[in-house]
């Protein structure tokens, strides 16, 4: 059949689809009495949309690699898990988003008219993505109690902007790098046996960057500051071949310290990570029924069902795998950690066929957002590192959250298709 | 009649297994996928050589053939992989490489540049089959 022009990723597939099935089928006979119907419709409808969005590609984009999708549609899969588990009244809604994150992939990867035109349009994107910023500044409204001011919407239908600030501040250092990296590379300033940047030359990548730092920082959204530091961190290694370490956590230390200083928030984070047991019934709460929760999970998990995530505070958006850590147990968190290496490693091997610098560090700042944001929050789960308030990509209930990786997932798709591929199946 | 109790069990196991034959998957089609690649790099590579068009005032004989690796090196210092002793050569000035199945050449920083084909490059630009490559005064083309 001439349709089938991506087989591998059509078979891929299958698994994520398998996974759902098998899981909420699960769920439903431990549940008992439920109404199956809900269930045959959630995985009916998730098959459609992943069969529309392999479709559309297999139409529009044959060359794109193929395994990036199912990888993605397993950790959604994952996610849907969940979040049903978790909140059941919750799936069609996250589904939702999943239909309408789909879509804005599959526009995105086939809208555009190059990869490179975005980074022609890059103070555009960034000054966009500022402005969502700074408008939550003055319309920001807080639904989840959480004390800070991310979001914008009302009636119950809530969006973040930091996640479109995230992809559209990746466009812009990508692009810049891309431009200067001769100018760059060449030019370090050396104090000593430390490397510093050449400033001069990165004058309006820092300026942008501090000022997305700033904004972020203000509306103490701390956990994305962080990213954003290390994205500009990496992204410059990936351009120059220049680690900066020694002055990049120099920098990192400082933030971190003045952070302290300045947040009460933050004190309380590092308080109950570097010791939780003390406030365990009050400020550690969370973190130590999570902890239990993995402890009671042990390696091969309570059973989808038969764990008691209830008792982890925001468990669908903040601690999603604890959740998953206490049912699917080690095995379930290790595999968890696996699919998002796979999805790092997937958008680095398209970042190494791109044609264009852009279009590499590009995927490459793609794949280091999707893996830093991922690591933040599961070593903040695990308590390796103090709580930030950031997403698990795919797996946290979010509808922003999934859209803007929705997005990034298509871009990555479209660099792909634009890269010669060797000849070979999955690219 | 199956009872709850082992279907709950079986599904149970279902999910476990369906995520690791996923991951195993993923992992197998990875390293096909980098067998193949490593071995077409090694065979079939398309202009795996450089022949010497002119030598300027380098020790080369025209004609002489330099075989590429996956990454060149050309300028004047020691280290490069084709050493260019020609006093309009920078000590790092060029690099080809390949990469995705196509060769191209970068200028590393050079003071009078990298000329593919009449044109003085501007950072990276892709080499194809017949392609002139001029460094300083040492002129190569690229050949299979």
């Amino acid at each position: 059949m001439a349709l089938i022009r991506r087989p591998l990723e059509l078979a891929l597939l299958a698994f994520p689809v398998a996974l759902l099935a098998a899981a909420l089928g699960l769920m439903a006979i431990v549940r008992g009495g439920e109404d199956p119907g809900s269930t045959v419709r959630i995985v009916a409808i998730f098959a459609a949309v992943l069969i529309a969005f392999h479709l559309t590609i297999a139409i529009r984009l044959p060359q794109a690699d193929q395994e990036l999708l199912p990888i993605v549609e397993t950790l959604v899969a994952l996610g849907l898990i969940a979040v049903d588990r978790l909140v059941p009244g919750l799936a069609p809604r996250q589904l939702l988003w999943v239909g309408l994150g789909s879509t804005a992939a599959t526009a995105t990867a086939v809208g555009i008219p190059r990869i490179d035109w975005l980074g022609r349009y890059r103070y555009t994107w960034l000054m966009g993505g500022l402005l969502l910023l700074a408008l939550t500044i003055v319309f920001g409204i807080d639904p989840n109690g959480s004390q800070t001011r991310l979001w914008i919407g009302a009636n119950g239908l809530y969006f973040q902007p930091s996640e479109i600030t995230k992809v559209v501040a990746v466009i812009f250092f990508a692009s810049y790098l891309a431009d200067k990296r001769d100018l760059i590379t060449h030019a370090p300033i050396r104090i000593g046996r430390l490397s510093l940047p050449p400033l001069a030359y990165l004058g309006p990548l820092v300026l942008m960057w501090g000022l997305s730092l700033v904004l972020l920082v203000w509306q103490r959204d701390l956990g994305v500051a962080l990213l954003f530091y290390l994205i500009f961190l990496f992204l410059l290694y990936a351009a120059t071949g220049r680690t900066y370490v020694g002055v990049g956590i120099a920098f990192l230390c400082v933030g971190a310290l003045v952070s302290l200083a300045l947040f009460d928030h933050v004190q309380l984070r590092t308080r109950i990570w570097l010791d939780p047991w003390p406030s365990a019934a009050g400020d550690a709460y969370q973190l130590v029924q999570a902890l239990t929760a993995y402890a009671a999970g042990g390696v091969l998990g309570a059973g989808l069902g038969f764990g008691y995530p209830e008792y982890v505070p925001a468990v669908h958006t903040d601690f999603v795998l604890a959740a998953l850590g206490e049912e699917l147990g080690l095995l379930g968190t290790i595999a968890i950690v696996g699919l998002y290496v796979a999805l790092v490693f997937r958008a680095f091997r398209i970042a190494l066929r791109a044609t264009s610098d852009f279009a590499m560090l590009f995927a490459a700042g793609l794949g280091t957002v999707l893996g830093v944001q991922a690591l933040i929050i599961m070593a903040g789960n695990l308590r390796l590192m103090p709580i930030t308030g950031i997403t698990l990509p795919f797996l946290s209930y979010g509808g922003s959250s999934i859209l803007a990786n929705f997005v990034m997932v298509g871009l990555l798709l479209r660099i792909s298709a634009e890269s010669p591929s060797d000849g070979g199946s999955g690219g | 009649m199956v009872s709850d109790d082992a279907l709950i069990l079986a599904l149970r196991m279902a999910v476990v297994v369906v995520l690791y034959a996923f991951l195993l998957t993923l992992v197998v089609l990875t390293q096909r996928e980098l067998y193949r690649e490593a071995s077409a790099r090694s065979t079939s590579a398309p202009g795996a050589r450089l022949v010497v068009v002119e030598p300027g005032a380098t020790a080369q004989a025209p004609g002489h053939t330099i075989p590429l690796d996956a990454v060149t090196r050309l300028g004047r210092s020691a280290d490069n992989t084709i050493v260019l002793d020609d006093d309009y050569v920078s000590a790092a000035h060029a690099i080809v490489l390949l990469h995705g199945g196509r060769w191209w050449v970068r200028d590393a920083g050079s003071t009078n540049g990298t000329i593919v084909n009449g044109s003085r490059i501007d950072g990276e630009t892709a080499l194809s089959e017949g392609d002139t490559l001029q460094i300083g005064q040492v002129v190569f083309r690229l050949a299979s």
